[in-house]
This record gives structure tokens, sequence and C-alpha cells, in this order.
């Protein structure tokens, strides 16, 4: 059974089933910028701080830049180098003075340091930053494989959990400049900061673990003021809670259909058109939330915050004295204005500061139109990981074309959701008839055919489209293009 | 690997080595050190063509010593060492690195004679 160790890299442990292969090297590789350095940083405090020294080996920077880099990120490195727990060992540049070829040579002058630096120091890991660096000017290929593999060999040798980082020329082509490292090492990660329509987006992929399995395929990661952060995209299991816990929508009607009203700890998705009163029934199904005195956030993505205040004011919710009160929290953000990556940060940093219980999100549409079809699918995925992964309900709207609410075609939507909520409107001449299904509630049973929706004073009224008044909104209609022809 | 250990033995310590090279500094002798380790096969290769070829010249013009970083690694941190072997001509200054072991001579001939060093008569 192989050992492994943790990274304390947030989701890094998800995708790789538990951390780095203990006593064994790991290969990061990537173009410059896509984060490598903040991993091995990152990594190495971590685990200074469990009680595995470890030796950070800067070929490309100084000890005081690497350092300074780690402090900014809030690692805290150069506490830990002044405590002893972290040594970080300068060999920059060894072939970069002037330096003449006479001969073969081999790299045991690295390998006698290294030796000699885990002897007095007592280190169980190392991170070398970067292969690429200490490989320049760079030997043939041949005396190039042979130097790496003495040096993976030596930290094999003295038990060495060892993080190799590697410059990489491109983000999908070949794997490292060098071309060699990835055979020798057990694991090998790569990271990427890739175009993706006029965005860049960043991700980080298990290429190889020899012996373990691991997630495959491209997870999106970010980098904030505390570091580097993964999204695994699908949350670890929640136990399953034996009972049934049931809370009111906010709305009599809707608690209705819905045969008891919503499920705790699941995600609601309402779609409908422009118009249809999604951003009304959000509001009032938060705002039933924090009445409760529940925690309650709510994120609005469409308008600025005093518009939406007053929006909910005019039909009498008073979001504005909930807010002040303390346990409703409105946050409103042009998805425009950052990336998808910073989006799902602060809302990870937002939910564990304010630890809410409802959370709401007005519209994802906003934020599909600022994205790639397959940054928004990374971007849900990865909100219903963070839902999820901390036992919330949530509400999210989206905006459909009107009458194509039911056949809207995002198919892992339907899957992140538990419940679906269809809003519509049949506009005619005479009046327009707010309608609203449940199309799908995962655990519950519901009613299947429409309600009528209104929006007035208090928020929204829900009641069951009767046939008989089904009937008579039609004989209305009927009257009123009868009497204008 | 023990054959450099006698030679070791006799090196100055780094205070000693420091007013030595101040001294010598104003002279024209060439101060080089090989650094070799007795896990590198080219160890002997390039021990036996840097004195071949060092034999070509004035020895005392030039102070040599071997130094093997297995036995001192410390002292390949001071002139940040990573491959074996290395060639360092500590003096005069600037400091300059011949890297291989040597079996292409010219770039030791090279080095010797452009600090003023002679060939043996």
């Amino acid at each position: 059974m192989m050992t492994k160790v943790k990274t304390g890299v947030p989701g890094f442990d998800t995708l790789t089933f538990g951390g780095l292969p203990v006593g064994r090297s790991t290969l990061v590789a990537g173009r410059s910028g896509t984060g490598k350095t903040i991993f091995g940083l990152q990594t190495a405090a971590n685990f200074a701080r469990h009680g595995l020294k470890t030796i950070i080996v800067g070929i490309e920077e100084t000890a005081e830049d690497l350092l300074a880099t780690g402090d900014a990120l809030g690692f805290n490195l150069s506490g830990l180098f002044a405590d002893g727990r972290v040594h970080v060992a300068e060999m920059m540049r060894p072939l970069e003075e002037p330096t003449v070829v006479s001969g073969d040579y081999d790299l045991f002058g690295l390998v006698h340091r290294i030796e000699h630096l885990v002897q007095k120091t007592g280190a169980r890991a190392i991170v070398l930053d970067s292969a690429t660096a200490l490989f320049s000017p760079r030997p043939p290929q041949g005396l190039l494989r042979n130097h790496f593999f003495q040096l993976v060999h030596c930290f094999r040798r003295l038990g060495l959990t060892a993080i190799i980082l590697a410059e990489a020329p491109s983000d999908y082509a070949q794997l490292t400049t060098l071309g060699v490292e990835d055979y020798v090492c057990d694991m090998v990660v790569v990271m990427r900061l890739a175009m993706d329509g006029e965005r860049r987006r960043r991700s980080i992929e298990i290429n190889k673990y020899r012996r373990s399995p691991h997630y495959k395929g491209e997870f999106p990661c970010t980098i904030t003021t505390k570091g580097l952060a993964i999204f695994p995209l699908d949350a670890p299991d929640r136990p399953d809670s034996e009972q049934i816990e049931r809370y009111s929508s906010g709305v009599t009607g809707l608690d209705e259909m819905t045969h008891g009203g919503f499920l705790r700890n699941s995600i609601m998705l309402v779609r409908g058109p422009t118009g249809s009163g999604k951003t009304m029934l959000a509001g009032v199904f938060a705002r039933a939330g924090a009445m409760r005195g529940e925690r309650v956030v709510y994120y609005g993505f469409e308008e600025p915050r005093p518009t939406l205040i007053r929006n909910f004011d005019e039909v009498r919710l008073g979001i504005g004295e909930l807010v002040r009160a303390g346990n409703f929290k409105l946050i409103c953000r042009y998805p425009e204005a950052t990336s998808l990556e910073d989006l799902l940060v602060d809302l990870r940093l937002g939910l564990e500061e304010f630890q809410p219980s409802l959370v709401v999100m007005d519209s994802i549409s906003s934020i599909e139109h600022a994205s790639s079809e397959k940054g928004f699918r990374q971007f849900m995925i990865g909100v219903a990981s963070i839902l999820r992964g901390h036992g919330r309900s949530a509400l999210l709207t989206q905006t459909v074309l009107a009458g194509a609410s039911a056949d809207h075609t995002a198919p892992y939507l339907s899957t992140i959701a538990d419940a679906i909520l269809t809003l519509d409107y049949t506009p005619s001449a005479y009046d327009m008839n707010r309608t609203m299904r449940v199309i799908k509630m995962r655990g519950s049973a519901h009613a299947t055919h429409p309600y009528r929706l209104q929006i007035g004073a208090g928020g929204l009224h829900i009641e069951r489209w009767s046939a008989a008044a089904h009937q008579a909104s039609a004989e209305a209609e009927e009257r009123w293009t009868g009497a204008r022809s | 690997m023990c054959g450099y250990t006698a030679r070791m033995a006799r090196l100055p310590g780094p205070r000693e080595r420091a007013s030595s090279g101040t001294r010598r500094s104003a002279s024209n002798s060439v101060d080089l050190v090989l650094y070799v380790s007795a896990s590198s096969r080219y160890a002997q290769s390039a021990q036996r063509n840097c004195r071949t070829l060092l034999d070509r010249f004035d020895r005392r013009q030039v102070k040599f010593e071997v130094c093997d970083i297995g036995e001192h690694p410390e002292r390949a941190e001071e002139d940040s060492v990573c491959y074996t072997p290395m060639l360092v001509k500590r003096h005069p200054l600037p400091r300059t690195y011949v890297v291989g072991d040597l079996s292409n001579a010219e770039p030791l001939v090279d080095l010797l004679k452009s600090c003023g060093v002679t060939l043996r008569r």
C-alpha cells in the first residue's frame, strides 16, 4: 500500500485521493505563470506546518524572493524558515557564469549538496524550482535524461517526497520543455492558463499517478490572495440525512405545489423568460428564510444593489431592513467584471465566512453570457460542489426564452439541480398569464399541472390554476378579441 | 575516493584560503580548484586530464587542488557547483568555470594562457 501525504492545497488532495506519494517524485509541469512555484511553496509550507521538514531549492529565484512570494500569499514561509522548518537553498544558475564545456559531466555536485542538506536539516521533502533552470543551458538529450535520472534517484535514495517543477513550452502540446522528466516521476501534474474565448482559464490536471487512482481531466483552479485553490467539481458525499426536512418556499401556493415546501440541502433551479417573476420569487424565498432567522446570502448578478432593494421595496418585501438586521447579505456583482474562477473563490470564501443556510443566485444566465460554454459548465459544477460541500439550500434562477423553459439544453444543469421550477407567461391581447410548474423534484411528489402566479404587494401570489379559472381566462380573452374585431 | 583524502587534509580552512587569496592577488599565480565526486565516473579521467595538461605549463604559476564534493559538500556550496567534474578558476577574478572531464583540452589551455601562465620550457 502506497503512503500519501496531503499537500493542503484546497482541492488537490481530493483529485489525488490523498495527496503526493511519500518518498517519490512528483513532476509539476506548466508554462510560465501557471502557478507552479505557488503550488510548490504552498505545499512546502503545509508540509512544514505538519512536521515534515522541507527544503526548497531555488534555481531561478533567490531565497529572499521565494520567501517573499510565499509570505505575500499568507504561507508564512519566512516564519517557517526562521523556525528551521523550511530550508531554502539557493542554487542559482549553475551554468550561467562564464562556463565552458570541456567534456562529459554529471550532476553529483548537486547530489552531494542535497545529501549534505538533508543530513544537516533532517528534511524529508524537497521542492525543486525548477528542473528547467537547473538544466540550463541544456545538455544533449541523452546526457540530460541521465542527469535527471540521477537527481530523481538521489531524492528516492534519501527518502524525500519531491516536487519537481518544470517549464512547459505550451499548454497542450509537449509536456515539458526538456521532455525527459515525466518518465521517472511517479506523478505528473500539468498546470495550464489557456485562452478560452476572451478570458484566460486556469486549470490543473493529474496526468499520471503511478499505482494510484486519481481524477482524470482538467479541473478549474485559481490563484487567490491565499494561494492556489482547485475545484474538484464534485463534492465529497455528505452523510445521508435520515429525515427529510422541509421548509417553506415563502409562498403558500408554491408550498402546496411541492407538497409541503422545499427540501433542505437541495438546489432549486428556477427557469423562465424575462418578466416571468424569477427575481421576485428569489426575493420572496430569501426574505422568508431571513424572517425565520436563517442566514441568507443573495447574489444579484443583474442589477445594482440600490435598484434591487428598491424593486423589492415596491412590493413591500422590506429587504433593506433585513439587510440591516444582519442575517441577510445582499451582494450585487457584474460577472463580466471578473474571471469565473475568481468569482467562484469569492463565493467559497464568502460562504465560509458568513455561513448561510440559504443561498440565492439571480441569475446564472448573466454568468453564462459572460463566459464560454466550457467555462460556464465548470463554473456551475464548481458552484454545485461548493453548495453541496456545505449542505446548503440554494435557489438559482436562469433566463430562458419564453415557451422554452422546459427544454433548455444544458443537461448538466438538470443534473445539478435537485428541483426544477419553470415560470412562463402567455402574452395575449387582453392579459398576461403568468404560470408556474414543477418540472422535477428529487425526493418528493409534486403537482404536475400549472399554477398561476401574480405579482403584487407582499411579493408573489401563487394559486392553482383550476380548469374553471383557465376556462374563464380563455373566455375573457375571446370576448376581448371579439369586441375589438 | 581515498585518493583525494590525503590532499584534502592539507587544504587550508576557509579563513586561511581567503587570506591566502588576498596575498596571491598581487602575484600572477592562478588558483584552480577541480571539484569531483568519487561517485562520478568522470572523477579519475578529469584529474588525469587536468594534471597532464597542467604539466605543459609552468607549475609555479598555478595553484591547483582537487576537492571531493562528497567529502566536502560545503565547499561546493561556496562555488555553487552543481555539476561534476567542475574546474573553477578562483583567482584571478572573474571566477571562471570549466565543466566536464577536460577530455577537450582547449578550454583550460585557453584559460591558462589568458591568465598569462607560461608554457614549460
